[in-house]
């Protein structure tokens, strides 16, 4: 079952990165990591909303406006994505 | 003790090696082409009996000991690859197979077990190029492949199984023992060949057949897997092999099988 999302907690990406044209896709270079993520088009656009430190409510209302569908299947995926951008060090938690 | 010379990419090599291991190198490397006679060997690799078996030196320095012929000349092998990855410079070296066909060169990369050597078996067989065995170096700015003609070790249960189904017209077959066999293409490709296809093969007895096409982004991270580890910064590794990515059309083939595998390929060359 998914952790219940704090509501003070905030999200921001890490700064030192590049980003590299994969196909029509991005890919997200970590140069302390040595390593390189694709991202497909709804994690790249919840990265690039990252830019600033946002809240899981302030992500899930630019995603609902951005893309079609249902919002408990948005809000599903987001949570995904953010523990995956979390595990790979693409994000931090900021208060 | 016996010796032979050949050429990677960008360096010569010289092999001695005692009389007993003749029949397990000569052919694995026969078909590298041969340095020019002014051109001394950059590199001298040999294997000397020593008091518990064999041992393995590269320019006099000492790389190992082995209690077979066999170990030994795995330890070779893996010697002369990592003089080709070393000697590369800013090449991409893949742990792939290679064929020319008339489009192009056909790369055969995927992660151990996935039926790299047998998928290019089968395209060696079906009359393409043989071009390169376990390692296929690319130089990204121009995208060609140079040949790496390596013999091609497979288990014998596959060899067994494609000779009870299909004649061997394209090379020898030969059973080595412990469990695999040797397959020595008769002839090799001699020139580099523009990389067009990227084929990652997933064997699995239990699967329907299918070839499905991939976008360079869903192709990069089993791609890097794939990979020697580069001689430089990992950006310019990663640029290089995005820049082949972008160029290619790459497929993922679903086979369960010999005669599944043959039938997808053909439509790729």
């Amino acid at each position: 079952m998914a952790e219940q999302r704090d509501h003070d907690l905030y999200y921001q990406r890490i700064q030192k990165v590049k980003l590299k044209k994969v196909g029509d896709q991005m890919a997200v270079y970590i140069p302390s990591q040595r390593a390189i993520h694709v991202l497909n088009q709804t994690a790249f656009f919840i990265w690039k909303c990252l830019k600033e430190s946002v809240s899981f409510e302030e992500l899930l209302f630019m995603l609902t406006e951005a893309f079609k569908g249902e919002r408990k299947t948005m809000k599903k995926d987001l949570e995904e994505t953010l523990d995956l951008f979390l595990e790979k060090g693409l994000i931090r938690k900021v208060r | 003790m016996k010796s032979f010379s050949f050429s990677l990419p960008r360096i010569d090599v010289l092999i001695s090696f005692p009389e007993e291991m003749e029949k397990i190198i000569l052919p694995s490397f026969s078909l590298f082409q041969r340095p020019e006679p002014v051109s001394p060997p950059s590199c001298r690799l040999r294997i000397s009996r020593g008091s518990d078996g064999y041992e393995l030196s590269n320019n006099e320095k000492f790389a190992g000991s082995f209690g077979d012929t066999l170990a030994a000349y795995g330890a070779l092998e893996e010697e002369v690859e990592s003089l080709l990855v070393k000697s590369g410079g800013e090449w991409v070296t893949f742990h792939a197979g290679c064929v020319g066909t008339k489009k192009g060169a056909c790369l055969i990369a995927g992660k151990p077990e996935a039926g790299k050597t047998s998928t290019t078996f089968i395209l060696a067989e079906m009359g393409n190029d043989f071009l390169c065995e376990e390692m296929a170096p690319v130089d990204p700015s121009s995208r060609l492949v140079h040949p790496f003609p390596l013999a091609l070790s497979m288990s014998r249960n596959f060899a067994q199984e494609y000779g009870s189904c299909y004649s061997v017209k394209k090379g020898s077959l030969e059973d080595m023992g412990q469990r695999f066999s040797r397959y020595v293409p008769y002839r090799a490709g001699k020139l580099p060949f523009p990389l067009r296809t990227i084929i990652l093969p997933c064997y699995n007895p239990s699967l329907s057949p299918d070839m499905v096409s991939l976008s360079p982004g869903e192709a990069l991270p089993e791609v890097l897997e794939c990979c020697f580890a580069p001689n430089r910064s990992e950006e310019g590794f990663f640029d290089s092999v995005i820049r082949l990515l972008t160029g290619c059309q790459i497929f993922r083939l679903f086979t369960n099988g010999i005669a599944a595998t043959r039938d997808l390929v053909r439509r790729l060359t």
